[in-house]
């Protein structure tokens, strides 16, 4: 999606309120999928004591069945537009391929109305999740919209006061090799930073719906939150809103009479930003006449939050009673890191941990 | 390549879903990973069979979801064992602790925990089968592979609707 919206910048292409809308419902099950698996495969069993979700769900196994409900219900949002839940096809420059018929939007809008509890249930059940009291100092970084929870378009913003285009984002971030990793680390004016829902939700918590926001209140958060291990209950809150904003634009559909907009190629250069489930997402570009990208740079949010990971490693340790195995060391490693959402291949057990004892 | 047309006739007698055999392919567009996918497609083409049902799966997480409501659940997906390429093996759940090594998995959870998921659930359907593929190396030729096996995969499926037919039958 941010590839098409930066070649519909660049070739000026006006796409209808339709598409607009559709492209946010498109974003609406992508977070839904993506917050679900996390917060019940990888996040939960963490904060409550269990190896995994199999051994989580022989004590939990009506949270576990919603997770996969609600994870369900995502993946067929994204199928509805994207002919598929995973690597989606069916999104192009000017729209989409296809328009969803109408019996088929309704049955979805049948099972949103219907998952409405279950996300209520959800970010109740998060929020009394046991979790570290463990404050830090950070930067969040995020899209903001002039008025809507930012998904696929807005200005970038941090809580340290950068208010930039995405076309200034090279002038103010930089991406630059480690001598101890394969992976690019990105800063902002040299210091790490935070993408991802808590960044989202801190920098935009008075873009939730109120119903959302007084259910957070109820549960004793509120946002903006420094706690990392708070990551948890702002994906489950995240989620509450997908339901609620995909229920919204579905609600009265209707078939377009186009599904795409007709536009021509153009030379040139293009970027764009958007918040892709584990945060802001960056693409540049440049397209012949033809319309063929002969450079393209992408900066994904796990490499955006690599730096500011570590930091957070080094912090937690040097926090933390070093008196205990290395299973226990190793564990809460893991713990700290999989309030990133790092990409699914990182965030299962993948720690190689060395201990130095004196 | 001379594809086959073959009929497997699931059991016919009961219309409803718990009659229902599904097939899950589990893969991606990607390389060999497509193995999964394209037995599916090809098996669909060949298949002809009332109550056969069809899916294509990226991730073992969707599993849990995806085997609800039938008799009987055949997945299918690429595997490394100590056989040769295109060797097919077929697995009947429970699994023996001897026929799989737990490996790492991309996705969160891989092919036999989701299962282990799905059992813990007791959304595990009554039969259920997994089809290996054997690969040996990333590299190889997804369809190739998928074509030579083809006839193997075939003959697997229809052993396994039998067997599911007859279990069927004793419970009537």
């Amino acid at each position: 999606m941010t590839a098409v919206q930066a070649f519909e910048n660049l070739c000026e292409v006006k796409i209808s309120p339709w598409i607009r809308a559709m492209r946010r419902v498109f974003y609406c099950g992508e977070w839904l999928q993506s917050h679900t698996l996390h917060i019940h495969m990888l996040a939960a069993p963490d904060f409550l004591g269990f190896t995994n979700i199999i051994e989580m769900a022989t004590q939990h196994a009506a949270v576990v069945r919603r997770g996969l409900r609600l994870q369900t219900l995502g993946n067929d949002l994204i199928e509805l537009f994207g002919t598929r839940s995973v690597h989606p096809v069916g999104v192009q420059v000017g729209g989409f391929y296809t328009a969803p018929a109408v019996t088929d939007v309704a049955n979805i809008v049948e099972r949103l109305q219907a998952a409405k509890q279950e996300a209520d249930d959800l970010v109740r059940w998060t929020a009394s999740l046991s979790l570290p009291q463990e404050e830090q100092v950070f930067v969040s970084v995020a899209l903001r919209h002039p008025t809507e929870y930012p998904m696929n378009e807005g200005r970038i913003v941090s809580s340290a006061g950068l208010d930039i285009d995405c076309h200034e984002y090279p002038a103010h971030f930089r991406e630059h090799q480690v001598p101890h990793s394969t992976a690019l680390h990105a800063l902002l004016q040299d210091k790490p930073y935070l993408v991802g829902p808590l960044a989202r939700i801190n920098l935009n918590h008075d873009r939730l719906p109120v119903e959302l926001r007084e259910l957070l209140t109820r549960c004793g958060f509120s946002f903006p939150s420094q706690n990392m291990f708070h990551s948890i209950v702002a994906r489950a809150a995240e989620c509450w809103l997908a339901i609620d904003e995909a229920l919204r634009l579905l609600q009265d559909y209707a078939s377009p009479s186009q599904a795409a907009i007709t536009w021509q190629a153009r030379a040139g250069t293009c970027m764009m930003a958007t918040e892709a489930p584990r945060g802001l997402l960056w693409h540049h570009y440049d397209l012949d006449a033809a319309g063929r990208v002969q450079t393209a740079r992408i900066v994904p949010p796990t490499s955006q939050n690599q730096a500011r990971i570590e930091e957070d490693l080094r912090y937690s340790f040097e926090n933390l009673d070093l008196n205990q195995s290395d299973d226990a060391l190793r564990l809460h490693g893991e713990t700290v890191i999989r309030n990133y959402d790092p990409c699914i291949s990182c965030a299962t057990h993948f720690l190689q941990l060395e201990v130095q004892r004196d | 390549m001379t594809e086959s047309c073959h009929k497997i006739s699931p059991p016919s007698h009961d219309q409803n879903q718990q009659s229902l055999i599904r097939v899950i392919g589990i893969g991606s567009s990607h390389g060999v990973d497509q193995v999964g996918w394209l037995v599916c497609d090809r098996l669909q083409a060949t298949v002809n069979g009332e109550n056969v049902d069809w899916k294509w799966c990226r991730t073992p997480t969707q599993l849990p979801q995806l085997i609800q409501d039938c008799a009987a659940v055949v997945i299918i997906d690429a595997i490394l064992s100590e056989h040769s390429t295109g060797q097919v093996i077929c697995l009947a759940w429970p699994l023996q602790q001897n026929h799989y090594q737990s490996v790492c998995s991309s996705h969160a959870i891989n092919v036999i925990e989701a299962l282990q998921l799905a059992e813990t659930l007791e959304q595990l359907p009554s039969h259920t089968y997994l089809l290996g593929l054997t690969v040996t190396s990333r590299d190889e030729n997804a369809t190739s592979v998928v074509d030579n096996a083809i006839p193997q995969i075939e003959h697997e499926l229809t052993r396994i609707v039998d067997r599911v037919a007859e279990h069927s039958s004793c419970d009537l």
